[in-house]
């Protein structure tokens, strides 16, 4: 009998040990959430617009392009329950901040959970997801934060980025697609050129499929719409204008969206608008955007992020000045 | 509390380690703690049904004590039935009331009345038909003189419900699984070894192929009428993988977590896909509800004593009666009929005992005979599982009258494999795993002399190598289908 538990222990050390070095590994390591968070500190004197959203927002909305000081917190797959917290864990701080943009994109309104990121983005910026703990993903990030196979992937990157690159590129995981001697400026990191294989019809059906499946098995969408209105509401009562955009997605891909989606999608945001009066910004299918503007189907790159964020810079200089149309657009 | 989960992963080295540490080899201790440790186990799913088990374990308990003390056959029928009957109303109206209900009311319908019976939003208790199972037999076996009653509730209780088979089985008897609840149970190195190595293929099969294979049968199942023939024909497929290393992977839980308790459990699956006949296919899948059906009803009916027609009427009826034991639907009782269709010919010609033993034993390859036989098996059991699967029976046509189109012949659709793990490392995977299963055909499971003449470092290697698969492959988590049933 203790011979048995003696040989189970003996056997169980050994990855004990490995899941342990991978925790030091990861606890350590900078990610793009903490980046932003850290970021967002940083210029908390100076952020007058914030821009919210998931990777639509991320990669496609330049912060650089404003005539204001503009800072992006979105991250790849933000809901807007997280778009909403994070601001008003961030609001405290940032005393001269004008405008919120919030990404609301085909399916925005359909999920609030991230998935596995709720735990990342938590280790960045300390936001839960609902009535979740996280304990045991402060005890082993690597095994109950990141999950095994992210923790060996992300060791295993590192390594071979230090060895091929050396220090000097960024020092936080991102997608393929981003260069890693780019560096992050005001939150805002973006994709370098074209990944042609991205635009193939069979990529289209099932990036679109993907999204339609997420929006038809999901039944949170009035919990989100009431996130959305109240979170408006508290932005409106500390004098923040909120705007709520699309982001460009290409217009070959765009047709095999569920359209009676869109058009629901469409009155929702409708309503929110009148309700309050405020803006929405639907770049969706707007022409101006070309293949090249595009890393992928409905990611911009870094030149189409440049085109969109002078565009919305352009509408909201025209607010500023003209008032803009009042409600929805 | 799922097998496959952190909390199961706490809770059983803590009675494990009670078990042989804190009772010091007394029985009664031991008996005790595996009861209070299954009822807690119960009381995670859901304490509220722990009333149901409890009342379930008593009646019977009681049942069966008064069924033997009967000196006069009308009162043991009386307690006999008094048993069967609040066993089989439980049974019947948390499982199967919506389903009678429903089905009566469209009866009447066709007949041009309109019905509102209304139904019941009943949970389905957690493993009510394999504790009843349970129960059942031990009445049957009582009332038939095969057995003398428990007269320790503790014990019987732990007969009932040892946390192992509580929620999916195996459906335990008493005349197999009571002598060991009752005997002295010393620990055995060995036995604890193989028991956790059972655990660990059970959790491989369930982890990395069921799970991954629900993705991909879930999507297509799901949207069945976007697809093609051939990819149709995949989601068959991977639903005949998810449902066989789903089942069989909790049946190697099960079996090697009462292992460690020094607890034989009736073995469930014996590599049912290496099949060469239906026959052959029934008599290792899901064995001991099989052997259940066979015991308690296929004989009792007269089995195949009253000559061909009876042979037929009582194949058919337990194969209708395992269709809906499975679950209120349409769908389950078509799967039994069809499977009793299949067996059928083998009945007819007495060829059903043809392949009793192990195929292509001793060897490794299989002769061609065998092969072709065990293809033409496994396509009749992917073909049944589209109705064990499909929503409704409308669906399942549906579903086969497309794959029997002409898109059968084009592309599968790449759209419908989007999955925690790509397609191609999932076909190796189930490659990978089908080998093995092969290899160790001869064993209890796959994986139970595999590595037994190499040195530890590289027996410990290939455990390692599993448990990095579990971690690396894992797939959504999705319940353990017999859960439901």
């Amino acid at each position: 009998m203790k011979k048995f538990i003696l040989q189970v222990l003996i056997f169980l050390s050994i990855p004990l040990i490995i899941i342990l070095l991978l925790d030091i590994f990861i606890r350590n390591k900078n990610t793009l959430y903490e980046e932003k968070y850290k970021g967002a500190i940083t210029y908390k004197d100076s952020i007058e617009i914030i821009i919210l959203g998931n990777s639509h927002a991320n990669y496609g909305v330049n912060p650089n392009a404003f005539n204001l000081f503009a800072f992006n917190l979105a991250t790849p797959n933000q809901s807007i329950y997280f778009d909403k917290r994070i601001t008003n864990s961030l609001i405290p701080y940032l005393t001269k901040t004008k405008y919120v943009f919030i990404s609301v994109d085909y399916h925005s309104l359909y999920f609030q959970s991230q998935g596995d990121r709720d735990i990342w983005s938590y280790y960045g910026n300390h936001i839960k997801y609902k009535e979740s703990d996280y304990l045991l993903a402060n005890i082993s990030p690597s095994l109950f934060g990141y999950s095994l196979k992210v923790s060996v992937s992300l060791f295993l990157k590192t390594i071979k980025n230090n060895v091929k690159y050396g220090n000097d590129i960024i020092d936080f995981d991102v997608e393929d697609g981003v260069n890693l001697n780019d560096t992050i400026s005001k939150g805002f990191i973006s994709f370098e050129g074209s990944d042609e294989s991205t635009f193939t019809i069979d990529s289209y059906k099932s990036r679109s499929n993907a999204f339609s499946n997420t929006i038809r098995t999901s039944d949170e969408k009035d919990e989100i719409v009431a996130d959305l209105d109240s979170f408006i509401e508290i932005l409106l009562a500390k004098n923040i204008t909120p705007i709520l955009f699309t982001s460009p997605t290409y217009s070959e891909f765009n047709k095999y969206l569920d359209q009676s989606i869109i058009n629901e999608n469409d009155q929702e945001i409708k309503n929110i608008c009148q309700k309050y009066k405020i803006q929405y910004w639907n770049f969706m299918n707007s022409d101006w955007f070309l293949k090249k503007d595009y890393y992928n189907t409905d990611h911009l790159n870094k030149m189409g992020a440049l085109k969109f964020s002078k565009m919305l810079n352009d509408s909201l200089n025209n607010l500023k000045v003209n008032g803009g149309n009042k409600g929805y657009l | 509390m799922l097998f496959n989960s952190l909390s199961f992963a706490i809770f059983l080295p803590i009675v494990f380690i009670l078990y042989w540490f804190a009772t010091r080899g007394n029985l009664r201790l031991q008996n005790t703690l595996l009861l209070v440790s299954s009822c807690f186990f119960y009381a995670c799913w859901d304490w509220r049904f722990m009333f149901l088990l409890i009342f379930s374990t008593v009646l019977d308990y009681y049942t069966g004590i008064k069924i033997h003390e009967a000196t006069k056959q009308r009162n043991k029928m009386f307690w006999f039935w008094l048993s069967i009957g609040f066993n089989l109303g439980f049974l019947g109206v948390f499982k199967y009331y919506n389903f009678f209900a429903q089905s009566f009311a469209d009866g009447l319908l066709l007949l041009g009345f309109k019905a509102n019976l209304g139904s019941l939003q009943v949970i389905l208790p957690v493993g009510i038909s394999f504790y009843t199972f349970h129960g059942l037999s031990y009445v049957i076996d009582l009332y038939k003189n095969r057995i003398k009653p428990e007269r320790d509730f503790v014990n019987y209780s732990v007969f009932v419900s040892f946390f192992p088979l509580l929620v999916a089985g195996p459906i335990e008897r008493a005349t197999h699984l009571l002598p060991q609840i009752l005997r002295k149970r010393e620990f055995d190195y060995s036995k604890a070894a193989d028991g956790l190595r059972q655990v660990l293929w059970g959790l491989f099969k369930k982890v990395v192929i069921a799970d991954n294979c629900a993705e991909y049968a879930n999507t297509i199942f799901n949207n069945s009428p976007e697809y093609s023939g051939s990819t149709l024909v995949l989601g068959a497929l991977f639903f005949t993988f998810q449902i066989y290393c789903d089942f069989s992977g909790y049946s190697d839980i099960a079996l090697g977590t009462a292992r460690l308790f020094g607890i034989e459990l009736l073995r469930n699956f014996a590599f049912p896909y290496f099949s060469r006949d239906i026959a052959e296919f029934w008599r290792r899948w899901h064995i001991s509800l099989s052997s259940w059906f066979k015991d308690y009803l296929y004989i009792p009916l007269g089995g195949s004593k009253g000559g061909m027609w009876m042979k037929i009427r009582n194949t058919f009826i337990i194969f209708l009666a395992s269709g809906f034991w499975h679950g209120a639907n349409w769908t389950f009782i078509v799967w039994g009929i069809l499977n009793a269709l299949y067996i059928m010919p083998s009945i007819i010609f007495n060829t059903h005992r043809n392949n009793l033993d192990i195929v292509a034993k001793g060897r490794y390859l299989p002769t061609i005979k065998d092969f072709f036989a065990i293809g033409i098996t496994f396509s009749l059991t992917v073909f049944a599982w589209i109705f064990f699967r499909a929503s409704n029976v409308t669906h399942a046509f549906n579903y086969i009258s497309e794959i029997f189109s002409s898109s059968l012949f084009s592309l599968p659709q790449g759209e419908a494999f989007i999955g925690t793990v790509h397609p191609i490392t999932m076909v190796c995977m189930i490659s990978i795993f089908f080998i093995i299963e092969w290899l160790g055909r001869e064993q209890q499971y796959a994986i139970a002399h595999l590595g037994a003449n190499w040195g530890k470092p590289a027996r410990w290697g290939m455990y390692f190598a599993i448990i990095i698969a579990i971690y690396w492959f894992d797939g959504k988590e999705q319940d353990f289908i017999y859960f439901q049933f």
